[in-house]
This record gives C-alpha cells, sequence and structure tokens, in this order.
C-alpha cells in the first residue's frame, strides 16, 4: 500500500471511531436523561397532587362551618355522605372536574370507628398513572352528636 | 484564465457560500433560542400568576377578606370571561390556564406593572366564593356625592374600600379636588338618580352608578348602570346589570365593562345555586334526623328548607330579588344557634 | 516516540481520554443529585400539627373527647370506662389512631405527652434524627398547669 492511501485509512479510522465513541455517549445519556424525564414527571404528579389537596381544604362544601366560618381541617359528616351518594352522578362529576380534574379524593374515619366517603372519583380510563397520594390528618364533625371523629384525607391525582 | 487561478476563485466562492451557510446556522440557532427563552419567560410569569391568584383566593379561607399588591412580570395577560370560555391568557401566545373556577374582576388586559389586589368572601348567606378585585396601582376610585342621602351610603362605600386604594370625595366634576387628581385610570363612583356630568374628560374614565332597590342599600340588592365618559362632556350609558350583596357591588367596580361583570356574576350565581342545593340536601337530612326537643325540632327546619329550594331559581337578571331571602335563610341558621340545634352552615 | 504515526495514535488516545472522563464526571454529576420528593416534604411540614389538631379533639369510646380524657389522666383519674383508666384510654386511643395512619403510611414519627410519660417512636426518630417542623397542641388543666403533646416527623 502507497504511503498517503495508509495516512487516508488512518485519517478515516480516526474519524470512525470518534463518531462510534460519540454515538455511544449519546445513547448512554439519553437513557439517563429518560430516567430523568421519569422522575420529574412523578415529582410533577406529586406536585399536582398537593396542590389539589390544598384546594380541597378551601372548598366550603365538605367542611364544617360554624356561623359561615370554614373550620381547617375539619369535616362535615353529613356533607361527606352526600358527596358520597352523588359521586357517580355525572352532573357532580362534570361540575367537580373544573376543580380537581382526574383525582381522587377520600375521606376516611379510623376513629372511634372505620368508615371510608369517597367524595370525587374521576379517572381518565383504565391507563390512567396515579402517583404517591398525599394524606392529610383531619376530623369528621357529626353535628346531630355535636362529636367529633379521627380521620385522613386521601387525594391522589392521575395523569 | 490559469487552471490554478481559476481554481483559486472556486474556492473562494466556495468558502464564502459555506460561511454563508454557517453564519445563517448559527443566526438561526441564535434567533431559535430567544425565541424560546421569550416563550419560557412567558409561561413561568403564567405559572407565577397562577400561583398567587391561587393563594390570594385561599387567603379568605378562615377571615372574610384581605388586601396586597403582587407584581406581574414579564408578560401581559388576558383575563377572558364570556360565555365559551373562562381563562387567563399570555396576550399574543397560546399558554393560558382556564379560570371557570375563579371569580375575578379586572381590566381585560392585565401589563405588566404593579396590582393592587382585594379579595373578599361572598356570602350570600353562606359562603359561596372569593371575589378577586384587582386594578393597577395608581388607579384613582373617585366617589362623587352630595350632601344628601347618597352621601351617607356613599361614606359607607368608600369606607369599605381598603385604604391601600387611591380613594378621593368630590362633589362634583367641577371641585377642585378632581381637577388635581393624576391617575393612570379613573373610576368614579356614585349613587345617584340621573346622571348629569357635564365635563369633558381626556384619559380612561369609568363611571358606575349604584341605584339599590327601594329599601335597600349597597349591602343588599339592586341596579348598576355603567357609563363611559367622553371628551365631549358627554356620560354615555353602556349598559345595566343587577347586583346582591355588597361584594358584586365592588365587582362593577372593578370590572372592565359590564360583559366581563355579568359573566363572572354567572359564575357565581351558578356556584350559589349548587351551593344551595347542597345545603337544602343537609338541612333535609337534619329535619329527619334532628332529635326532638322542645328547642329543637324538625319543624325548625321547615322554613329554611323552603327558602333554600327557592334560591336555586336564582339568575343574574333577578339576584336584586333574593336579597331578603338569603337575609331571612341568616337569621333562621342565626336561631339555629341560639337553639342549641345543628346549623345548616 | 520515533514515528509520527506513534505519535498520531498517542494524540487519539488522549482525545478518547478526555471524552471519557468528561462523560463520566457528568454521570457523576446526574447520579449524586438527590431527588426532591415533594409529598415527603409537605408531609413533613404540614403533616404533624393536623395530625395532633384532629386528636385532641376525637371522641374517645369513653364518650368524652381526648383531651378531656388527657386531663382527667393528668389530675384526679376519676374516669372508669369499660374497666379501663382514663391513662389506658389514651394510649389505647393514640395506638389505634397511629396503627391506622402514620404506621401504615411508613412515617418515622416520635410523638410525646410530656406530663403522663407517653412517648411512642416509629422507625428510630430521636432527637438526633433529621426533623421536620414539630406540630404541637396544649390541654389546659385549668390553671395547674398544661400537658404538652408534640409530634417531630423524622426525614
Amino acid at each position: 500500500m502507497k504511503k498517503s492511501q495508509i495516512q487516508l485509512g488512518e485519517s478515516t479510522a480516526v474519524v470512525i471511531i470518534i463518531i462510534v465513541f460519540i454515538f455511544l455517549g449519546l445513547v448512554i445519556y439519553f437513557q439517563f436523561w429518560k430516567a430523568d424525564q421519569t422522575t420529574k414527571n412523578e415529582e410533577q404528579r406529586e406536585i399536582l397532587a398537593i396542590e389539589l389537596a390544598t384546594k380541597v381544604s378551601y372548598l366550603p362544601e365538605p367542611h364544617c362551618t360554624f356561623q359561615g366560618t370554614a373550620s381547617s381541617n375539619c369535616y362535615d359528616k353529613i356533607k361527606l355522605e352526600f358527596m358520597n351518594a352523588s359521586r357517580n352522578n355525572t352532573k357532580w362529576r362534570n361540575y367537580y372536574y373544573d376543580y380537581f380534574g382526574y383525582a381522587k379524593i377520600e375521606m376516611t374515619q379510623v376513629y372511634p370507628y372505620e368508615i371510608n366517603y369517597i367524595l370525587y372519583e374521576n379517572q381518565k380510563d383504565e391507563l390512567s398513572q396515579s402517583g404517591q397520594p398525599v394524606f392529610i390528618p383531619s376530623r369528621i364533625y357529626n353535628s346531630l352528636t355535636d362529636t367529633y371523629a379521627f380521620a385522613y384525607l386521601t387525594v391522589t391525582k392521575y395523569t | 484564465m490559469k487552471r490554478g487561478s481559476l481554481s483559486i476563485q472556486f474556492n473562494w466562492i466556495f468558502i464564502l457560500i459555506a460561511g454563508a451557510v454557517l453564519f445563517a446556522f448559527f443566526i438561526g440557532i441564535t434567533m431559535y433560542q430567544g425565541d424560546q427563552a421569550k416563550k419560557e419567560r412567558q409561561y413561568n410569569s403564567l405559572v407565577n400568576f397562577e400561583a398567587t391568584l391561587s393563594n390570594i383566593e385561599q387567603s379568605v379561607t378562615n377571615s372574610k377578606e384581605s388586601f396586597r399588591t403582587f407584581q406581574v412580570n414579564g408578560a401581559e395577560f388576558e383575563n377572558i370571561c364570556d360565555d365559551i370560555i373562562s381563562e387567563i391568557k399570555v396576550r399574543d401566545s397560546d399558554f393560558s390556564f382556564p379560570s371557570t373556577t375563579s371569580i375575578m374582576f379586572s381590566k381585560e388586559y392585565l401589563e405588566p406593572g404593579s396590582k393592587d389586589v382585594w379579595v373578599s368572601n361572598w356570602d350570600a348567606p353562606f359562603r359561596v366564593s372569593p371575589f378577586v378585585f384587582m386594578d393597577d396601582r395608581g388607579t384613582a376610585f373617585i366617589f362623587w356625592g352630595n350632601e344628601e342621602y347618597e352621601n351617607g351610603e356613599l361614606n359607607k362605600l368608600n369606607d369599605a374600600f381598603p385604604k391601600g386604594f387611591s380613594k378621593y370625595n368630590i362633589t362634583g366634576p367641577n371641585d377642585p379636588i378632581f381637577n388635581n387628581i393624576v391617575a393612570k385610570r379613573y373610576v368614579i363612583i356614585t349613587m345617584q338618580s340621573t346622571i348629569s356630568w357635564g365635563k369633558g374628560v381626556d384619559g380612561e374614565f369609568k363611571l358606575i352608578n349604584i341605584i339599590p332597590d327601594s329599601g335597600s342599600r349597597f349591602e343588599g340588592g339592586g341596579k348598576i348602570d355603567f357609563y363611559e365618559l367622553t371628551s365631549e362632556s358627554q356620560a354615555i350609558r353602556t349598559g345595566s346589570s343587577r347586583f346582591l350583596k355588597r361584594e358584586s357591588v365592588f365587582g362593577a367596580i372593578f370590572a372592565e365593562n359590564k360583559e366581563m361583570y355579568d359573566c363572572n356574576m354567572r359564575k357565581a350565581v351558578s356556584r350559589l345555586k349548587w351551593l344551595a342545593e347542597f345545603h337544602h340536601n343537609k338541612a333535609k337530612e337534619l329535619k329527619a334526623n334532628t332529635v326532638l326537643t322542645d328547642s329543637c325540632n324538625s319543624a325548625h327546619y321547615i322554613n329554611t328548607i323552603t327558602q333554600l329550594s327557592s334560591l336555586q331559581t336564582i339568575t343574574i337578571a333577578n339576584m336584586d330579588t333574593f336579597n331578603d331571602k338569603t337575609s331571612t335563610i341568616d337569621e333562621l341558621n342565626a336561631d339555629l344557634v341560639k337553639r342549641s340545634c345543628p346549623v345548616i352552615y | 516516540m520515533k514515528s509520527k504515526s506513534q505519535i498520531e495514535i498517542m494524540g487519539l488516545v488522549v482525545i478518547v481520554i478526555i471524552i471519557a472522563i468528561g462523560f463520566f464526571s457528568y454521570l457523576a454529576f446526574i447520579l449524586n443529585t438527590e431527588p426532591v420528593e415533594p409529598i415527603v416534604e409537605y408531609s413533613q411540614d404540614q403533616l404533624a400539627q393536623t395530625f395532633l389538631s384532629s386528636l385532641v379533639k376525637t371522641e374517645t369510646y369513653c364518650d368524652l373527647s381526648f383531651d378531656k380524657v388527657v386531663q382527667d389522666c393528668s389530675l384526679e383519674q376519676n374516669l372508669v370506662c369499660h374497666g379501663n383508666t382514663s391513662c389506658q384510654v389514651v394510649n389505647d386511643t393514640i395506638e389505634i389512631i397511629l396503627n391506622k395512619t402514620l404506621n401504615t403510611w411508613g412515617y418515622a414519627y416520635n410523638l410525646t405527652i410530656e406530663n403522663l410519660n407517653i412517648e411512642y417512636l416509629n422507625k428510630n426518630c430521636t432527637a438526633k434524627s433529621d426533623r421536620g417542623t414539630q406540630g404541637i397542641e396544649l390541654i389546659t388543666l385549668y390553671g395547674r398547669g398544661d400537658v404538652l403533646l408534640t409530634l417531630d416527623m423524622c426525614r
């Protein structure tokens, strides 16, 4: 082989090797970027769940109110029962979709006895992903007996 | 031409073309980055605005009202409220967030700068929704009244406005105080049976005339007339609407025009009807389950149930007529408190 | 270096090494950054206070609210309820609620009622651990001091 041909072959080989390395590097980088995006999506779902939990906290519907003033982290038993009974109503779901989007909001009473109320449930389709739920300890007020029960609100956001 | 010199010329042409392509490529990248940076700034501004609005609405969860000033940066916003859509949008972009559940009275276009924001809960009679009132810092709110009856009510309306706003009292358009007011925007508020302005104005002027129903006050129900003032000394009536409770009066003062006021009040009334149904169901449940005693029995809920049922027929066209009904519901609820009965709200 | 080709190969090797070092440094930086967990942060800042404020008003199986039972446990200890003293009722109530909430959710916490020497720990949450915002509730003893309830959520 002539010297110039060897030189040319050498230059070509160098270029090819560099391209291969860059390509490999890009592939590995892309894999890590994809994993990072998945984490970010999960983080975003959690942030949305927290925002949603905050929204539920200031809606007057389920809350105990005393002379018009809502009590924070206190929910009215009769209102919860009504919301639980209405949750499958299309008009109900459509109305609260503007507030909550695709989500599940439930109140679980744990003491002195257990009972569960689903205030809102709207899942886009069976493939929806749900993030980590947000738990907020609360109390349920029974206006007929003037007593409180220990409960917690669970807010799950679907995307 | 010798072959060598021709080759050199072709080299230069090639270099020029390659250089131009590279230059165009880099300029394109720079412009694209600039465009992306602008979009990112607009998006961040929108996210901040949405978060601020949400915080403002939540600030009155356990109180009646609050006032603050905040800065709108990075973009101009559009408060869109009509029959089809309700959203806050960055002007000249596709970025927006829905404001279907927010009731915000403001100018249609919100330029960057300081904004005064006042939020007050609309209780009719139970908690319905926070009303957000927003305007540019430096807007002059001018209360036009005389020494008769209107002035007493007008003073109460003036007192109800937080001190953070620029407020003025004038007896008429020729009042020296009026001539000395310098502001970006002027909102004139009055409570007169007829309007006779008679002074040419230059600038952004708006006039609101509040006419409570007979026997009512601005905290009750009545009519609101919207006017535009012209340089030809005319006050042209642009529309009329009804009001229920003082927060809707404030809404008319801050809304850009009658259309924005009506659209927001439609949202508010729709929410009121929804909550009336909610409390109606609670009242029926309490009536059915309340343990009978002398001071507290199911009979004490019957009237409330009837009132709540009729409250569900409210619209923006007739809402002023429901002032008495809301007062009655409030009294009935207060009566339940006195009797130590379970309350409706 | 005797020949030009050897020098060139050295140059190529140096470039490859530089690229590899740069890339792995970047990877190391990315992998070492701790991810933010919004719900965990939210829970540690807000949950303790909301838990305690809900607990103190809860109706116990004695038909008395939790704070009333704590008052009795701190003072006269007159209450007997289904064969249990007020202090036993306090412990029963807390245990049931903790088992159905914080324990099930897997949170590390430290709940104490100082005057009654009651302490509940989960997952080694001690004073030396990294903690979120503390929740505090005071139950008055009507002129004879207060009972202090605290709840710390550990990171």
